[in-house]
């Protein structure tokens, strides 16, 4: 294995979990973590040492971020199935207690750069120096995207589905 | 002195990153103010969810395709099929439009005439070669338009001309001068092959339904949505026009 597969494959799993978080569609999200690879493999040696974890994730970001722009622009040949589909096909009890569903919903009605602060921060696991870094933005900007995006989805999971989420210690 | 309480300090509560210096101070305003303390509890309960929520993706094996290996290896193996694809359409472009001009008239350059032309350019490539035509098989069927959706940046859906006695026989991507098409082949009765192809217009985001046709080969061509779609076949407009309408219905209803 190369230098490049060492550094890079570690962090496909997680690659395909973030595209996965943004669209829903299985494959769609799996042609753009291609694409990402693909960039990330062709451009190795413009990195100029960048930490790889960052560097990757803002590839697969700006790839997201062009998708949902070229969407918007189009329109579609069909309607997008706003239904959740099966791409993640995780029960829903999975999600401690609260409405896979509903999480799900709630995380699309966030305005992108909100979910993409959360999603890097939250699920990523990534440091908030990484995650400014990935979206190209002060960490100021970060936190700030990071603490709104939590009151929302806070406030979108609890429109109309609160007993459910309100667990009894 | 210590630094007053910011944004940075509750986010870093919710998310369990608080240095340790900053604990004491935290939860002290933590117990001072128990709304702020609630809404914080119950973001560090959704970040929990979250992250249990994408659990198992994290686990599924990667596909073989982004090992990057594979990936190298491709990129060493040359010309990729889109080359190919693209070589494909500039010859048909030039022998049709040398073609056009022996008759002093040049196809028409954009709105649901140029959909037709370039469906017949890519129906002569690529019909006329059937065991080849197809980049993605009939059986890969949500590769394709995985793929195709990507490309074109809609979301497409593969028309069902088969109750028309039409079976589905792949699809692939073209090139067109607007932009990636995706192509679906049919064959029908006595081998009869058509083509659909559709992309996103610029010009003519709704148009009727024209048919057209140049030399044997008949097209119906129209636009629904910002979306055109041109169906060729050698076949009359009076055996096209029951396909087109299947597909429109099957468009405009899925």
């Amino acid at each position: 294995m190369d230098q490049r597969a060492v550094l890079i494959e570690p962090l496909i799993p997680g690659l395909r979990r973030y595209a996965r978080a943004w669209l829903r569609d299985e494959s769609l999200a799996d042609d753009l973590v291609q694409d990402c690879l693909e960039r990330a493999v062709t451009s190795w040696r413009r990195r100029h040492g960048d930490a790889v974890r960052p560097w990757l994730y803002a590839i697969l970001h700006n790839l997201l971020v062009d998708h949902g722009r070229r969407l918007a622009r189009r329109g579609a040949l069909v309607p997008i199935d706003a239904a959740e589909g099966p791409a993640l096909s995780i029960a829903p009890e999975q999600a401690a207690g609260m409405e896979y569903s509903d999480l799900m919903r709630s995380l699309d009605a966030l305005p992108p750069d909100q979910r993409a602060a959360i999603l890097l921060v939250s699920v990523e696991d990534l440091s908030y120096a990484d995650a400014a870094a990935v979206l190209d933005v002060p960490m100021g900007t970060l936190m700030s995207r990071l603490s709104r995006g939590r009151d929302r989805l806070a406030g979108l999971i609890g429109a109309g589905e609160r007993p459910k989420l309100r667990r009894v210690k | 002195m210590t630094a007053p309480i910011g944004e940075d300090d509750l986010m870093a509560w919710v998310d369990g990153r608080l240095p340790p210096e900053r604990g004491l101070l935290i939860d002290t305003y933590l117990a001072e103010n128990p709304d702020l303390a609630s809404r914080l509890r119950l973001q560090k309960e959704q970040r929990l969810a979250l992250s249990a929520a994408f659990l198992a993706v994290t686990s599924a094996p990667i596909p073989s395709a982004m090992r990057v290996d594979t990936i190298a290896a491709r990129r060493r193996a040359g010309p990729q099929w889109w080359h190919a694809a693209a070589a494909a359409l500039l010859l048909a472009v030039g022998f049709g439009g040398g073609w056009g001009l022996r008759t002093t008239t040049l196809p028409p350059q954009a709105g649901i005439g140029a959909l037709a032309q370039e469906a017949t350019y890519n129906y002569r490539v690529y019909a006329s070669d059937f065991q080849r035509s197809a980049e993605i098989g009939p059986d890969d069927r949500r590769q394709l338009i995985s793929w195709a959706s990507r490309r074109i940046g809609s979301r497409v859906a593969i028309p069902d001309l088969a109750s028309a006695g039409y079976r589905f026989a792949g699809g692939r991507l073209v090139a067109t001068p607007h932009g990636p098409a995706v192509m679906f082949l049919y064959e029908g009765p006595s081998s009869t092959r058509l083509a659909v192809l559709s992309r996103p217009m610029e010009i003519d985001k709704a148009a009727k339904m024209t048919p057209t046709m140049e030399g044997n080969i008949n097209r119906i061509t129209w636009a629904d949505r910002g979306i055109g779609y041109s169906v060729v076949a050698p076949r009359s407009p009076a055996e096209l026009q029951p396909l087109a309408d299947t597909i429109q219905r099957q468009a405009l209803t899925a």
